[in-house]
C-alpha cells in the first residue's frame, strides 16, 4: 500500500537539447510516515510532484516507474490516471490563492470531486463540513458559501487541506507549505499537517520544502536533492545530528552566508564529475573527474566519494 | 469597459455622461456642418424663387431660425417626449421613416450574429484545447487573415466571387416596394454571409486567447489533480472562468457590428440603415440623420452597459475591487 | 510569414512608385474602354486612364494611412507612456483613453467626415484622433513595468528628466511592441479612410481606392458587363494585399496571440 518510485528520470526540452531535471530518482512512501524532500529551488523537488500527478507540460520526457498497489502510475495516460488523482494521490499546491477557482464558491469546490465520483450530495456536504469544523474553518456553512477571495490566506491554506482530505487519499503531496509564511503561521502549518495525520493515521505524507525547521518538526525521513539527483537519504534524527553529504552539511550550517553560490539550474546539470564539486568545501581530485553513485550506508544513502 | 467602476449606479452614471456627450456631438457637429437644409428643400420642392419672407417662414416652420442653443434645448425636450422630430426630406416623422430600414438591418444582424458567435467561440475553444498542434497553427493563420480584412472588403470579395464570377446570388440586394427581405431570401444571403464571415474571426481570436489564458491558470491544473473528469474541468472550470471576458467582448462585438453591417449593406445596396443614412446625408436631412445616429449610439451604449453589468454579476471579484 | 508580407507589399509599393512618377489622369480616352494596348487598365466612366487613377489613389490611400497611423501611434505613445511613467497621470489618462475607446467609432467618424468634408489632411487628423487609444492602452502597462528598471532609476538619479528617460531608456526597450502597434494603427487608418471614401464621404476630387470603388458602384453596368474587371478588381486587390501585408507580421508575434503559457520548471 505504499507509493514506490523507481529510477524516475524527467527531462525538459531546452534550447540546446534535453535538460535532465530529475535523474535516477527512487523513493518509497509508506503508510503513516512523513518524508521531507529538501533542496534548493530548481533542484527538481516540485517536478517530482508534477510528474506523479501528470501535470508536466507537454513535450517532457519521462521514464521510470511509480508503483501503487501493483499499478505503474507513470504508464497511464491522462484519462486513465484521473481516477487515481484526488482519491489516492492528493495534492496540496503551493499557492492556495491560485489553485482555487476565483468564481466558484469554496464549498462547491471542496465537494465537487466527491460528487463526480458518485458520493451523494448530502454525504459529500457532511464530509466537507466535518473537515471544515475540524480544521477550524467555522462556521462551516458560512465559509463554504464564500468565494476564495473573501477568505484570508491562512483560511485558504486550510481549505486546501480540506479539499485534499475530503477524498480520504492514501498519499498527500504537499508543495512548499511554508514558502513566504511568517513564523507564527509556520507553527500553524506544522499543526495542520500533524492534524491531517491524526485524522487519517494511515496517510503517507511527502512534503517538498527548503525549510529545515519544518522538516525537523514533522518529518520521519529526509531526502536531499541537488541538481536533480538524490544526494542523501536518511532519518530525520541522523540528518540533523550527522549529515553525510557536504551539501547537506552546508544546508544545515546555513552556508549561503559563507559564500555558497548557486549555479543556474540548467548549467548545474552539465557539470562533469560530481555536480556539487565546484561548490564543495571538501572537493577532491576524484570528484572533478568521476560522478559518484548513490552509496548505501547502514541506515542511509549518500552520493559522495567521501563515503566510498 | 471601465475597470475603475464597481457598482451598477456608478456604471449607469458613466454611461449617462457618455450618452450626453454623444447627444451634444451629434447635435452640434451636424448644425455646424457645411450645407443647408434649405438647399435640399429648394431642390426637393423646386422653389428656386423663394422670397426672403417665405424663406424665413419655412425656416421657422422647422425651428431653424432660432439660436443654436435654443434649438438644442428644444431638441432635448422633444427627445424626452420620445419625439425624434420629422424628416425634412420625407416629410414624415423620423421614427416612421427609420423603422422599416432599422428592421432590415436588425434582420441581417439577428440572422448573422448567433451563428457567427457560436462558430467563433466553438472554434476558439477547440483551438485552445488543441493548442500547438500543427493544424491548429494553420487554423489560427487562416482566421487571423480573415479577421484582418475589413467588413466591406469581405463583402466586396464575396460579391465578386458569388455574384459576379459565379453568379449564385444576385449582386444587388435592393428590394421592390412592398417586398420584405424574407420574401427574397436569396437577396439576404450575401449580406448575412459577409456579416458572419467578418465576425467569426473576431470571436475566434478573442475566445482562443481567453481560453488559453485560463488553461494556463493553476486552478485548472488543480481541478484536474482533484480527479475531476476532463469534461467537467472544461464545462465547469474553464468555461466558467472565461465567461465574464467572453460576455463582455460579445456585447462589444455586437455593438461594433453596427459599424460593420453599415459597410456590408452599402456594398450590396441592401436597403438598411446604411442606405437611409446616405440618403439623409445627401439631402442634409438633419432630423433624420440625428434620429439614425441617436438610435445607433444608444443601442451601442446600451449593449456596452449591459456587458459591464453582466461582468459585474458574473465575476464575484469585480464588485469588490479585486 | 514576413516573406509573404513583403510579397504582398510589392504591389501597393509598385503602385505608389507609379503614382509618384505618372502625371495626373485626364479624361481623354473613350469612356468605359476595356484594357488594351497603351491603356493597361482601361478607362473609367469619364474616360480617365484607370491605371493612373489607381496609382494616384495609392498615393492618397497609403499616404493618409501611414500619416494617420504614425500620428496615432505618437499620440498613443505620449498618452500611454505618460500614464505608465508618471503615477500621478495614470488615473486621468487611463480614464480619457477608456472614454475615447468607449465611444462608438463609426457613427462619430461619419459625423466628423460630414462636418469637415475631409481633404487628406483633415482625414489624417480625424483618423489619428480615433486610433490612438488602442496604442495608449497597450503601452501603459509595458512602460509601467519598465519604470522601475535599474537603468531608468540610474538615469533618474543622474538627473535626467522624465521625458528623456522615457524616450531614451524606456521606449527603446519595447520597440517590438511599438512596431506591432504601428502596424495596427496604420491598418485601422487605411481601412477607415477607404471605408469613408467608399461611402462617398471624402473629397471627390482626391482619387483614392475607396473613391474608385464608390464611383464604380455608381455605374449601373459595372457588374452586368465586364466593367468591374478593371474598375472594381484593381483597387479591391490592392487593398486586400495591403491589409495582408500589414497583418501577416502580427502572426509571427506569438505573445500577442498567446497570452501566457505554462511556466519553466
Amino acid at each position: 500500500m505504499s507509493l514506490r518510485v523507481e529510477a524516475l528520470r524527467v527531462a525538459f526540452p531546452g534550447p540546446d537539447g534535453w535538460v535532465e531535471v530529475l535523474e535516477d530518482f527512487s523513493l518509497t512512501l509508506s503508510p503513516g510516515e512523513t518524508v521531507a524532500l529538501v533542496g534548493e529551488s530548481g533542484a527538481g523537488k516540485s517536478v517530482f510532484i508534477e510528474t506523479v500527478l501528470g501535470l508536466l507540460p507537454a513535450g517532457c520526457r519521462v521514464s521510470g516507474r511509480a508503483w501503487f498497489e501493483g499499478q505503474d502510475l507513470l504508464s497511464l495516460n491522462p484519462a486513465q490516471l484521473r481516477p487515481w488523482l484526488g482519491r489516492v494521490l492528493a495534492w496540496v499546491p503551493q499557492s492556495a490563492a491560485q489553485a482555487l477557482h476565483p468564481m466558484l464558491p469554496l464549498g462547491f469546490q471542496l465537494r465537487e470531486a466527491l460528487e463526480a465520483r458518485g458520493v451523494p450530495r448530502a454525504e459529500a456536504r457532511r464530509r466537507v463540513f466535518e473537515l471544515l469544523e475540524a480544521l477550524d474553518l467555522r462556521p462551516a456553512e458560512r465559509v463554504a458559501g464564500q468565494f476564495p477571495h473573501q477568505l484570508s490566506g491562512g483560511m485558504r491554506q486550510r481549505a486546501m487541506l480540506v479539499a485534499a482530505l475530503a477524498q480520504r487519499p492514501r498519499v498527500l503531496l504537499v508543495d512548499e507549505p511554508t514558502k513566504g509564511v511568517d513564523t507564527e503561521r509556520k507553527a500553524q502549518v506544522v499543526a495542520l499537517l500533524r492534524q491531517a495525520q491524526a485524522l487519517q493515521p494511515e496517510l503517507a505524507v511527502l512534503v517538498v520544502t527548503h525549510d529545515l525547521e519544518l522538516v525537523q518538526a514533522i518529518a520521519d525521513r529526509v531526502v536531499v536533492l541537488y541538481a536533480g539527483q538524490i544526494v542523501e537519504a536518511s532519518s530525520t534524527s541522523d540528518f540533523f545530528q550527522a549529515p553525510l553529504h557536504p551539501f547537506a552539511q552546508a544546508l544545515l550550517a546555513a552556508l549561503p552566508q559563507r559564500g555558497l553560490q548557486a549555479l543556474p539550474w540548467a548549467e548545474s546539470r552539465l557539470v562533469q564529475g560530481c555536480r556539487f564539486h565546484s561548490r564543495c568545501p571538501k572537493v577532491m581530485e576524484r570528484c572533478r573527474a568521476q560522478a559518484p553513485p548513490l552509496i548505501s550506508r547502514p541506515s542511509s544513502e549518500v552520493r559522495c566519494w567521501l563515503h566510498d | 469597459m471601465f475597470k475603475a467602476t464597481r457598482t451598477f449606479p456608478g456604471l449607469l452614471l458613466q454611461y449617462m455622461g457618455l450618452a450626453l456627450l454623444a447627444l451634444v456631438l451629434n447635435f452640434f457637429l451636424l448644425r455646424l456642418a457645411p450645407g443647408s437644409p434649405l438647399l435640399s428643400l429648394e431642390q426637393a420642392e423646386v422653389v428656386t424663387a423663394l422670397s426672403d419672407e417665405q424663406r424665413q417662414r419655412l425656416l421657422s416652420l422647422y425651428g431653424l431660425d432660432k439660436p443654436l442653443w435654443m434649438q438644442f434645448v428644444d431638441y432635448l425636450g422633444r427627445l424626452l417626449r420620445a419625439d425624434l422630430g420629422s424628416s425634412l426630406y420625407y416629410n414624415q416623422p423620423v421614427s416612421t421613416v427609420v423603422w422599416p430600414y432599422l428592421e432590415r438591418t436588425l434582420l441581417v444582424v439577428g440572422l448573422g450574429f448567433v451563428p457567427a458567435a457560436l462558430l467563433g467561440l466553438g472554434l476558439g475553444l477547440f483551438s485552445a484545447l488543441n493548442h500547438r498542434k500543427p493544424w491548429e497553427r494553420s487554423l489560427l493563420a487562416m482566421l487571423v487573415v480573415l479577421q484582418s480584412l475589413p467588413p466591406f472588403l469581405i463583402a466586396l470579395l464575396l460579391l465578386l466571387a458569388l455574384a459576379v464570377l459565379w453568379p449564385v446570388f444576385p449582386a444587388v440586394s435592393t428590394l421592390l416596394p412592398g417586398q420584405g427581405p424574407l420574401d427574397r431570401l436569396e437577396r439576404l444571403a450575401l449580406p448575412v454571409l459577409a456579416y458572419v464571415l467578418w465576425e467569426v474571426g473576431l470571436f475566434y481570436l478573442f475566445a482562443r486567447g481567453a481560453f488559453l489564458s485560463v488553461l494556463g491558470e493553476d486552478y485548472l491544473a488543480y481541478a484536474r489533480a482533484k480527479g475531476l473528469p476532463e469534461s467537467l474541468v472544461i464545462r465547469r472550470h474553464l468555461l466558467r472562468a472565461a465567461l465574464p471576458p467572453l460576455v463582455a467582448r460579445t456585447a462589444l462585438i455586437l455593438s461594433a457590428s453596427f459599424g460593420g453591417v453599415f459597410f456590408i449593406e452599402a456594398v450590396f445596396s441592401y436597403p438598411g440603415l446604411s442606405s437611409l443614412s446616405l440618403i439623409a446625408i445627401a439631402r442634409f436631412d438633419y432630423p433624420l440623420l440625428e434620429g439614425i445616429f441617436l438610435l445607433t449610439l444608444s443601442t451601442i451604449l446600451l449593449f456596452n452597459l449591459f456587458a459591464d453589468w453582466l461582468v459585474l454579476r458574473l465575476d464575484p471579484r469585480v464588485a469588490e475591487g479585486m | 510569414m514576413s516573406k509573404a508580407a513583403v510579397l504582398c507589399a510589392l504591389v501597393p509599393l509598385l503602385l505608389l512608385g507609379l503614382g509618384l512618377v505618372l502625371p495626373k489622369a485626364e479624361a481623354v480616352h473613350p469612356p468605359f474602354s476595356p484594357p488594351g494596348a497603351g491603356l493597361l487598365l482601361g478607362a473609367d466612366d469619364i474616360g480617365q486612364d484607370v491605371l493612373r487613377v489607381l496609382a494616384h489613389g495609392t498615393v492618397t490611400t497609403l499616404g493618409v494611412g501611414f500619416a494617420a497611423g504614425v500620428l496615432a501611434t505618437l499620440i498613443g505613445v505620449l498618452v500611454g507612456g505618460s500614464a505608465g511613467y508618471w503615477p500621478r497621470l495614470e488615473a486621468p489618462l487611463t480614464r480619457l483613453t477608456d472614454l475615447v475607446l468607449a465611444f462608438p467609432r463609426l457613427p462619430l467618424l461619419i459625423l466628423l467626415a460630414l462636418y469637415l468634408k475631409p481633404n487628406p489632411l483633415n482625414a489624417v487628423v480625424i483618423l489619428a484622433l480615433f486610433g490612438w487609444p488602442s496604442t495608449a492602452r497597450t503601452l501603459r502597462p509595458a512602460v509601467a513595468g519598465l519604470r522601475e528598471a535599474g537603468y531608468a532609476q540610474v538615469a533618474r538619479t543622474l538627473g535626467a528628466s522624465g521625458l528623456y528617460v522615457l524616450f531614451r531608456h524606456v521606449l527603446p526597450q519595447i520597440t517590438p511592441l511599438l512596431m506591432v502597434n504601428l502596424l495596427l494603427e496604420i491598418r485601422f487608418a487605411l481601412v477607415a479612410q477607404t471605408g469613408l471614401a467608399f461611402l462617398g464621404l471624402t473629397d471627390p476630387s482626391q482619387p483614392s481606392w475607396g473613391l474608385m470603388l464608390f464611383q464604380a458602384f455608381q455605374q449601373n453596368q459595372t457588374f452586368t458587363t465586364s466593367y468591374w474587371l478593371w474598375t472594381v478588381l484593381p483597387p479591391a486587390v490592392a487593398l486586400t494585399l495591403t491589409v495582408l501585408a500589414l497583418s501577416l507580421p502580427l502572426l509571427g508575434d506569438e505573445r500577442r496571440l498567446d497570452p501566457r503559457l505554462r511556466r519553466e520548471p
